[in-house]
């Protein structure tokens, strides 16, 4: 990168993606802009549109026309994303590869396998999770390229300070895959930054300078970020550090995957059966156009207060429009008990998401969470958290992610916290857009890093263990209980490189070593080197990781040398591990083994 | 932008506005609550066979200033070359694709009443209403609040501006507005990939099952 002319933030959404860029050599925090996005809007047709539909078309021979899936920078791709991919992907569902980013963090899988779309038929050249997050980052690039690169090639994306959302859930693995898809799109540094940091960052840039009368010493900001399809909570601390305010990022969440969606959904199935009681059937293309519907009757129900019912309409599907249309509506009863009772439920601070199946609501496959009740997740986040020696209750919420965009939930979620809360008031920060804000707050956080702003002091996002096996004598039929040896503590700062001289391993030359890698969200005080013997759920297996040392003269195959463990927290925000004998002579990158998956 | 387009344009609005007069006559106390819906509607509509007419049309406003030097060496011009019908079956396609305009004009309404109308005219609106702010941005010509009293200065545009009434002497003239006109300031169609010979609106739709 020698000499980088913008900042540009991208958000690799479930269901969206957005770009924004800001000038890389401005005095001060500029106003990020978002890009138009050209992309496919129908076959040969190219619009620019403010997002790019996280869906992937792969067509067969009589799908689309010929030529049909040209863009101005290629005339031979064979696939299609954005908005064409997605309109023509819902009457193609088996050609359709849609919520990649879940699959990217779904542990039972292996996730560089070609296996999307999920049970697709024979004929149709299946992609990796892995590929498909590659293919949108390369449309990415070639649209930006296209648009602001023609003429003037330092301007390419490649060359440009990149910063890549993922959200504060993915673990070591999702984030190394995501900077791979990366790698392989082209952009070879890129950093990564937890979306609802960024979403934090979005409201800095909107407060200016601001934004220290907003919040005081003490506060403790909730991000609550529920988008398309996942939901993610942080937690931010505002201290003081050498008299001014510092912002620190102490708690993030499970990755939950639940979110608007799944809402739009719900309602639909609760509409069809309502015509399904009238008598009326509905075809899979009149359902769709049902599901696009209720998401419209959803957004003028909750942000218009006043209105008891939003008419929704099924058009006829053949050239007689009004002939063939079913007309019916979505009351604001039926919101309310599916909506908000369902998903923003009142409960106690002490409740758990509940481990019941739930149909209707889910796409085969990917685990869906079997609790669709965000505040139980958010109960349950809390409680992990916050408490008398911990991080303080919240004082304020942040907003953010599409469904966040209706005026009632948000209002359901204060109303939930300030109950959880008590005498001790809780208010919502204004959020500024919520479909670009990430976009255009991962931009703010480039110029943040770059000394203009103020940063939030994250560092790592879980606290990393590889698992040891304990020095009690084997009992035959029962296994050797686990322990947890620290490498990486939760909050190392990025860029951060540790060694843990506490365990030695016996590592046998020309075979894998193969080492448990473990993490923990909750546990937030383990230091580097600490064992951990009781972890009561608290920890949990992430994947296992391989390192091999090769013959050489000095040592024959089989014998076995002393290692330590070496950890390092990067500067593009992923975690490595490395096996280094005791003289630090030799080296070995552990690897992360993704074939091997756990069942989840 | 001629003369001609705009009386064309003028042609149009008054087409439809009959049209819905009628509608209204015929069934006034069921349309009552909807006078903006049908009178946006009418708008896009309007507009719609508008540019479609304008676009269809030989003569551009590019090419007027040859044309006046054309007419000056040859009053009787030979028949001008037809445009490509491209741009406006593309705009045509975008009404259709969003708001199923070509299926709602299309069909004959007689044989429904009101409320299903009314229900179908909900989509056909917020889908044409969806491509026109995607596509096209629209101002008014005059933006003085309608009804009240404007004052035509001399030298005024006759194209975007249209006395009616008792119009004599010279400017300034001073009337009251019925209607602030509308202009086009920008249109932005999506880019095509490829030459198109055919002249498809919307393609015919076929499910097939196995095989």
């Amino acid at each position: 990168m020698a000499n980088p002319k913008y900042i540009v933030g991208i958000d690799l959404g479930t269901t969206h993606c957005a770009l924004s860029y800001a000038p890389a050599d401005a005095e001060t925090q500029e106003e990020p802009t978002p890009f138009r996005i050209p992309q496919l809007v129908d076959p040969g047709e190219v619009d620019g549109h403010l997002l790019l539909p996280s869906f992937m078309l792969l067509p067969g021979p009589h799908d689309v026309p010929e030529g049909g899936l040209r863009l101005p920078w290629t005339h031979d791709n064979d696939y299609a994303v954005g908005a064409f991919a997605r309109e023509r992907g819902a009457e193609l569902p088996s050609r359709l590869v849609a919520s990649a980013k879940s699959w990217l963090c779904h542990t039972g899988v292996d996730r560089t396998a070609d296996l999307l779309p999920w049970e697709g038929p024979d004929d149709v050249a299946q992609v990796s999770p892995v590929e498909a997050a590659r293919r949108y980052l390369l449309h990415l690039r070639n649209a930006w390229n296209h648009a602001m690169a023609a003429d003037d090639p330092e301007a390419r994306l490649e060359d440009q300070i990149v910063l890549l959302t993922v959200p504060a859930s993915f673990d070591a693995v999702a984030r190394e895959l995501t900077v791979r898809a990366a790698q392989e799109a082209g952009l070879p540094d890129i950093t990564l930054l937890e979306e609802p940091q960024a979403a934090f960052y979005a409201w800095l840039a909107a407060q200016g300078d601001n934004w220290r009368d907003a919040i005081d010493v003490g506060d403790s900001i909730l991000v609550c970020d529920v988008g398309g399809g996942t939901t993610d909570f942080s937690l931010i601390e505002v201290v003081e550090e050498d008299g001014s305010l510092d912002l620190q990022r102490v708690a993030v969440g499970e990755h939950i995957t639940l979110g608007g969606d799944n809402m739009d959904l719900t309602l639909a199935y609760a509409v069809r059966h309502k015509l399904a009681q009238q008598g009326t059937q509905l075809d899979n293309w009149q359902f769709r156009a049902l599901t696009h519907q209720c998401r419209k009757a959803k957004e003028h129900l909750l942000s218009d207060p006043t209105a008891t019912a939003a008419p929704v309409v099924i058009s006829g599907r053949g050239s007689s429009l009004i002939g063939g249309s079913i007309r019916t509506e979505l009351t604001r009863d039926e919101i309310q008990g599916i909506l908000t009772d369902g998903f923003f439920p009142h409960g106690a601070l002490t409740d758990h998401p509940e481990r019941k199946p739930k149909v209707g609501m889910r796409e085969m496959g990917l685990p869906y969470e079997s609790d669709p009740a965000i505040t139980r997740h958010l109960a349950a986040f809390l409680h992990g958290h916050v408490g008398e020696g911990r991080t303080a209750f919240p004082s304020a919420v942040l907003f953010n992610g599409g469904v966040m965009k209706a005026k009632g939930l948000r209002a359901r979620i204060l109303e939930v916290l300030q109950q959880w809360s008590g005498e001790a008031e809780v208010r919502a920060l204004p959020a500024p857009d919520l479909d670009t804000a990430v976009a255009r707050g991962a931009c703010y956080y480039g110029g943040a890093r770059e000394g203009r702003g103020i940063r939030i002091r994250a560092g790592a996002p879980r606290a990393y263990y590889i698992a040891v096996e304990s020095n009690m004598p084997a009992v035959p039929g029962v296994p050797t209980p686990l322990k947890a040896l620290c490498v990486l503590p939760f909050g190392t700062e990025e860029g951060s490189a540790l060694r843990i001289p506490e365990k030695e391993f016996g590592l046998v030359v020309g075979e894998d070593a193969v080492f448990t890698l473990l993490a923990s969200t909750t546990r937030t005080s383990d230091d580097a080197g600490a064992i951990v013997e009781d972890w009561g759920g608290e920890i949990e297996e992430v994947a296992t990781m391989e390192a091999r040392f090769e013959a050489s003269t000095a040592e024959a195959s089989g014998t076995v040398i002393p290692v330590v463990l070496e950890s390092a927290f990067t500067e593009v925000g992923t975690l490595e591990l490395y096996c280094a004998t005791r003289d630090g002579e030799q080296r070995r990158k552990l690897e992360f083994n993704i074939r091997e998956t756990q069942e989840a | 932008m001629s003369k001609h387009s705009i009386t064309t344009l003028v042609v149009i609005l008054l087409f439809v506005a009959g049209l819905l007069a009628v509608l209204t006559m015929l069934a006034p106390e069921a349309l009552a609550g909807q006078v903006p819906l049908l009178a946006g509607l009418g708008a896009v509509v309007a507009l719609a066979l508008w540019f479609t007419l304008e676009r269809l049309r030989p003569t551009t406003s590019a090419q007027s200033p040859r044309e006046e030097v054309a007419e000056e060496e040859a009053p009787t011009p030979s028949k001008p070359e037809q445009p490509s019908p491209v741009p406006a079956v593309q705009i045509l396609s975008l009404l259709q694709r969003k708001g199923r305009l070509i299926d709602f004009l299309q069909e004959d309404i007689q044989a429904y009443d009101d409320a299903q109308i009314g229900a179908a005219v909900r989509n056909v609106h917020s889908g044409c209403r969806e491509v026109l702010d995607e596509h096209v941005t629209l101002a008014p010509v005059m933006t003085d609040i309608e009804n009240s009293k404007v004052t035509i200065d001399a030298g005024f545009d006759a194209h975007a501006i249209r006395l009616t009434g008792t119009v004599s002497g010279e400017p300034p003239f001073n009337g009251v507005l019925r209607h602030r006109g509308w202009r086009v300031e920008h249109i932005d169609l999506p880019q095509q990939m490829q030459e198109r010979e055919d002249l498809i609106v919307a393609p015919a739709e076929v499910e097939v099952n196995g095989g």
